[in-house]
């Protein structure tokens, strides 16, 4: 006997680009699964998602579709981690190449990954940002992020004072 | 031209195309006549002062012209300037870092604080530091993050304002402190006054400093939160500290006999102990803790001294049920293994994590960890419950648990 086919999702991007896609791997995304959990009728009309364009999409629906099967991440799993903050920076090799983008990619595919409330490309994401900003000055960090000094002199004066004990090591 | 040479040349008044002024002016000197006729030396003059009205006007404009260009070029640069932080603050407001959420931003501010090594004393460049000086936002919300200052390793003379600006900013009961033994004695009693501030309460303290000022600072000190405790060396502190409801982790090396009456046993989850232990007082102490999810024993000859065994010790119930990590560390030559009359002695039937290493002294740096095939065989085929377990360390390139594998569940055999 045939195995049963998947079942298929349209969805559609706010450029308008429209993606069909197995449910599983759509379903790495708690919010379409949520979305989908709520339609009891087999629905034609795609889901719209307004927050996310079509290329960045694509890159999130790469990256669901390698990690399809996994085990999605519990409330309690996710608690714990933070609690023990036993976390780590490491990203796996496949993760690493995936992620490797442009910066206005990574922080878009950061922003999707947050609103379709996916957790480990969010995380993948932020330990991206993260390993970036490592070792780096707080003056290389804006320049690397476009990032406006906006302190005052005083509060200039204060984040001095705060670091002056480095200075006599 | 150089001003030198400007000079030079205003200097030198006989250079003239056809008149020798040198030689008429010589003449004149020693004889008082003027030898030349008067109208050619009028013309001179005249065409001098021609010429020093012209120049006096082409200075004049030409300085004009350098003003006028000087003030573009100033204007040029003040504009060039505003632009400049104009394109920043259009990138600024562009930049897609500035559209993450919130608790996006701090998320990335954990994983951030991850990457930095606990154990050295925090940096002007590393987080979370260097967080909260890029820029208002980042401050902020680095600032509004208790966890980000909940860990705090001392180990300089700068350590007494490091921990004022962690005081302030951590969150008051979860302060983690490793006080190394680098910092200056004379710095300890002013730090240990900063830390002694009024609600503040040490969730961790792991203290590597001198002992007598480690003594009177934890007996002085109210400990209502502290939920680990790493002493490395001071024995004789732990008994007379006031008992903890608190405390769950326990890390100790050479613990005194007394040392088993603090803290109440049963709240422990973690005890992590070295040498001189007292086998089977340790045996009764071990099964007073019942909710012990991991055991770290390291033991040397000494820690073989067995006491006598209780009139009770058969009829006790030897079971750690919780117990799910069991490390051992046996440094010696001695054949006998302690660690037999450990796993004799108490059951562990959550056991999944084993680790096992055993050095021997008289062969170091060669095989430095070597297995004892005998002892695994024999318990995990019996005591340990082998089918429980999942995963199991032993440093020797002879271990035998490999066969293991072919009779229980064993996920995972690392050899090395």
């Amino acid at each position: 006997m045939a195995a049963p086919a998947t079942q298929q999702i349209k969805i559609r991007c706010n450029d308008e680009k429209e993606f069909t896609v197995d449910r599983d791997v759509l379903e790495r995304s708690v919010l379409i699964k949520n979305m989908l959990e709520d339609v009891t009728e087999q629905q034609d009309a795609p889901i719209p998602l307004p927050n996310v364009s079509g290329p960045v999409m694509a890159k999130v629906l790469e990256y669901c579709t390698h990690h399809r099967g996994e085990p999605l991440p519990s409330a309690d799993t996710e608690q714990s981690q933070d609690e023990t903050r036993k976390r780590t920076t490491d990203i796996s090799e496949w993760d690493q190449k995936f992620i490797t983008v442009d910066q206005e990619m990574l922080f878009e595919i950061i922003l999707a990954a947050n609103y379709l409330d996916i957790k480990s490309l969010l995380d993948v994401g932020c330990k991206t940002v993260a390993n970036m900003i490592k070792g780096k000055t707080p003056e290389e960090i804006r320049k690397l992020f476009n990032i406006v000094n906006d302190f005052t002199p005083e509060e200039e004066a204060q984040i001095k004072k705060e670091n002056e004990w480095a200075e006599d090591r | 031209m150089t001003q030198d040479e400007v000079d030079q040349v205003s200097t030198n008044p006989f250079e003239h195309p056809t008149l020798d002024l040198h030689s008429i002016f010589l003449d004149f000197r020693s004889s008082g006549v003027l030898t030349q006729d008067t109208t050619l030396i009028k013309n001179f003059l005249q065409e001098c002062q021609n010429d020093i009205g012209c120049l006096d006007t082409k200075i004049k404009d030409t300085i004009s012209t350098i003003a006028r260009l000087s003030r573009d070029l100033t204007e040029a640069s003040v504009r060039m300037t505003q632009r400049a932080s104009q394109v920043r603050l259009c990138e600024h407001l562009l930049s897609p870092l500035e559209h993450l959420p919130q608790d996006v931003l701090e998320q990335i501010f954990l994983f951030s604080l991850t990457s930095v090594t606990k154990d050295t004393e925090p940096h002007p460049n590393h987080a979370p530091l260097q967080l909260a000086a890029v820029c208002r936002r980042w401050r902020t919300i680095a600032l509004s993050m208790p966890t980000l200052w909940n860990g705090l390793t001392v180990s300089s003379v700068g350590g007494v304002e490091l921990a004022k600006t962690w005081v302030g900013r951590c969150y008051r009961p979860s302060l983690t402190l490793h006080l190394k033994r680098s910092i200056p004695p004379s710095n300890l009693r002013e730090l240990f006054a900063v830390l002694r501030g009024p609600s503040l309460g040490l969730r961790k303290i792991d203290v590597d400093v001198l002992r007598d000022v480690v003594k009177e600072f934890l007996l002085e000190y109210d400990l209502p939160a502290i939920e680990e405790l790493v002493l490395r060396g001071y024995p004789d502190v732990l008994p007379s500290l006031p008992p903890s409801t608190s405390l769950r982790r326990l890390y100790m090396h050479k613990p005194p006999a007394s040392w088993l009456h603090y803290p109440p046993p049963s709240q422990l989850t973690v005890l992590w102990l070295t040498s001189k232990i007292h086998w089977n007082t340790f045996v009764i102490f071990l099964t007073s803790c019942p909710n012990l999810e991991s055991l770290y024993v390291c033991l040397n000859e000494e820690g073989l001294r067995l006491d006598p065994e209780p009139q009770d010790f058969e009829s006790r119930d030897r079971t750690l049920p919780q117990l799910t990590y069991l490390g051992v560390f046996w440094d010696s030559d001695r054949a006998e293994e302690p660690p037999e009359d450990l796993l004799r002695w108490v059951a562990f039937p959550s056991l999944r994590i084993f680790e096992y290493y055993h050095s021997k002294k008289s062969n170091p740096g060669s095989g430095f960890f070597t297995c004892y095939i005998p002892f695994i065989d024999l318990h995990f085929s019996s005591t340990m419950r082998l089918h429980q377990i999942t995963s199991c360390s032993c440093w020797s390139g002879r271990c035998p648990s490999r066969n293991c594998l072919s009779e229980s569940s064993l996920d995972s055999c690392r050899i090395s």
